[in-house]
């Protein structure tokens, strides 16, 4: 690959790429700090640590939706990931009629808008009684986050060669030793990546958990919004950097992790 | 067949959740008289002109800015600017609605830092960019969130490109814009367009963006079928399913013909 000096192209698009993508982002710590903001000032007249202190107070209703969004995304990556698992070694590694509508029924979710199928969801769990609480949200989470783990693995099965489990066999090793000491190693960083996708794609959802939690489930999205639109933009700025802070270090460990 | 089974669980909990929410949505939204009543309705034809503009002016920017980019970021440290990339591809919409707010409102920092530099003579002078009938706001953060998604899926293209193509064209005498149009572009065009198709039935079905820096009237497609949905009584709860409905299949159908047109165009290269 030739590279070259950095041109006046390339100055161009990393200032305003950097300014557009970053900027706002800086703009959100700085209201999160600010203490007392008016018009026309270009700077907060004096900084506090109110909003901050707010977000990590235990008696505040910030609490709930940091538990909820937190438990509700390990849980959603977890099950994501040991459903993933068999599913995408099937379709990267078995011959089988269908096998690429298999692939496509299970990749589904990510082609359809989500809002029709959430509000037909809605009327399942309302059968199931789970309308308005966390498995209900969490099993709602299940429908985005599932096929990108099953994506993210099937591309890690592809390149695994299952030649590697036949000879531990032939060795001597029981099916389980298999899996532990030859298959699960092998496929560790994919697993850990499907495990981050599908833990961010629950982290992040918004509309799903508020038409299934009925209002009733808090997480940090919903927050976030709740109190940008009632008037705290402190708090929501702070809690706005709480949100992307799971995305960001994910994406400086992935490209650390992919590209060494 | 015995491959098959290993997928039993995942196909059961999408077949469950997924299909069965679609199903359920389709046959909660009959009869077809609330299609008709919807279609008809005056509240949805502008929702869908204003979610169809939206949806479209924010892909074409884009696409252009994010092929741009890519062209940029090609030569010169490419891994480095797809990290970069890769952070805004992952941060939440919602983040960027939040600071759109303080950036684009009448009082927010664009229209402070206008008035500090004289270019401003009061802050009613400042344009109404987030509850505009063009949906400014919505576009911005759009925009800046889907440019660099497109632009990794280029750079991606671009770094992988048999550089031997372009050399060519060059030592016969093509000019560099004319290698640009005439094979790079080509090559590049294929992923661009199935991205775009996505990002077109991404904005399109988007819900808490226009919720926080839109107007009320009209709203998106997904504001108006989630406010009947949850603000309606329950017999407003067949239309706003019909309203999602329709709103997906539209997104559908732009996906498809996208991505079978990308795909083409892919086989004649």
């Amino acid at each position: 690959m030739r590279q070259s000096k950095p041109g006046l192209n390339w100055w161009i698009a990393v200032t305003l790429g950097g300014a557009a993508a970053l900027g706002p982002l800086l703009l959100l710590g700085l209201w999160s700090v600010a203490e007392g903001w008016r018009w026309p000032r270009l700077l907060p007249e004096a900084f506090t640590l109110r909003a901050w202190s707010f977000v990590f107070s235990n008696h505040s209703e910030v609490a709930p939706a940091l538990w909820n969004s937190t438990s509700i995304g390990l849980v959603v990556a977890a099950v994501s990931v040991v459903l993933a698992f068999p599913a995408a070694r099937a379709i990267a590694l078995h011959r089988f009629q269908g096998r690429a509508a298999l692939f496509a029924f299970l990749m589904l979710p990510l082609l359809t808008p989500p809002l029709a199928s959430t509000m037909g969801l809605h009327r399942t769990m309302l059968a199931l009684g789970l309308a308005d609480t966390v498995p209900g949200v969490a099993l709602a989470h299940l429908v985005p986050a599932l096929p990108y783990a099953i994506l993210v693995l099937t591309g890690s099965f592809a390149r695994f060669d299952p030649e590697l489990e036949l000879q531990a066999r032939t060795l001597g090793a029981t099916p389980a030793r298999v899996l532990w000491s030859v298959t699960l190693p092998v496929i560790a960083p994919g697993l850990a990546a499907a495990f981050l996708f599908a833990f961010l794609l629950s982290w992040s959802q918004f509309l799903t958990t508020m038409l299934i939690g009925g209002g009733r489930v808090v997480t940090v999205p919903l927050q976030v919004a709740a109190f940008q639109r009632g008037g705290d933009e402190g708090i929501a700025a702070a809690l706005a950097i709480v949100l992307i802070t799971p995305a960001i270090g994910a994406a400086v460990w992935a490209s650390r992790a992919f590209h060494p | 067949m015995k491959g098959a089974w290993l997928a039993a669980p995942a196909v059961l909990v999408i077949a469950l959740l997924f299909v069965g929410g679609l199903i359920l949505a389709l046959a909660g939204s009959l009869p077809l008289s609330n299609y008709e009543s919807v279609l008809r309705g005056s509240e949805f034809q502008s929702s869908l002109v204003l979610t169809v503009w939206i949806a479209a002016v924010s892909t074409l920017f884009s696409a252009v800015l994010g092929l741009l980019a890519a062209l940029a970021f090609r030569h010169t440290a490419p891994r480095l600017s797809a990290m970069v990339l890769q952070v805004v591809v992952v941060v939440p919409h919602l983040a960027f609605a939040v600071a759109a707010i303080h950036l684009l409102a009448p009082s927010g920092l664009i229209a402070r830092v206008l008035l500090a530099a004289g270019l401003l003579p009061s802050q009613g002078a400042f344009p109404e960019l987030l509850y505009d009938g063009w949906g400014i706001g919505i576009i911005s953060v759009y925009v800046v969130k889907e440019t660099p998604f497109l632009a990794l899926l280029c750079l991606t293209v671009l770094l992988r490109l048999d550089r031997g193509l372009e050399e060519a064209a060059r030592l016969l005498g093509a000019s560099r814009l004319q290698t640009l149009l005439h094979v790079t572009l080509p090559l590049v065009a294929p992923t661009l367009g199935a991205g775009s198709a996505v990002v077109f039935a991404f904005v399109f079905s988007a819900f808490e963006v226009p919720w926080l820096v839109g107007r009320t009237y009209p709203a998106m497609l997904g504001v108006v079928a989630q406010k009947r949905f949850m603000e309606g009584e329950l017999a407003d709860r067949p239309e706003a399913l019909a309203v999602a409905v329709l709103g997906a299949l539209v997104a559908i159908v732009v996906t498809a013909a996208g991505t079978a047109l990308a795909g083409r165009r892919n086989a004649a290269v």
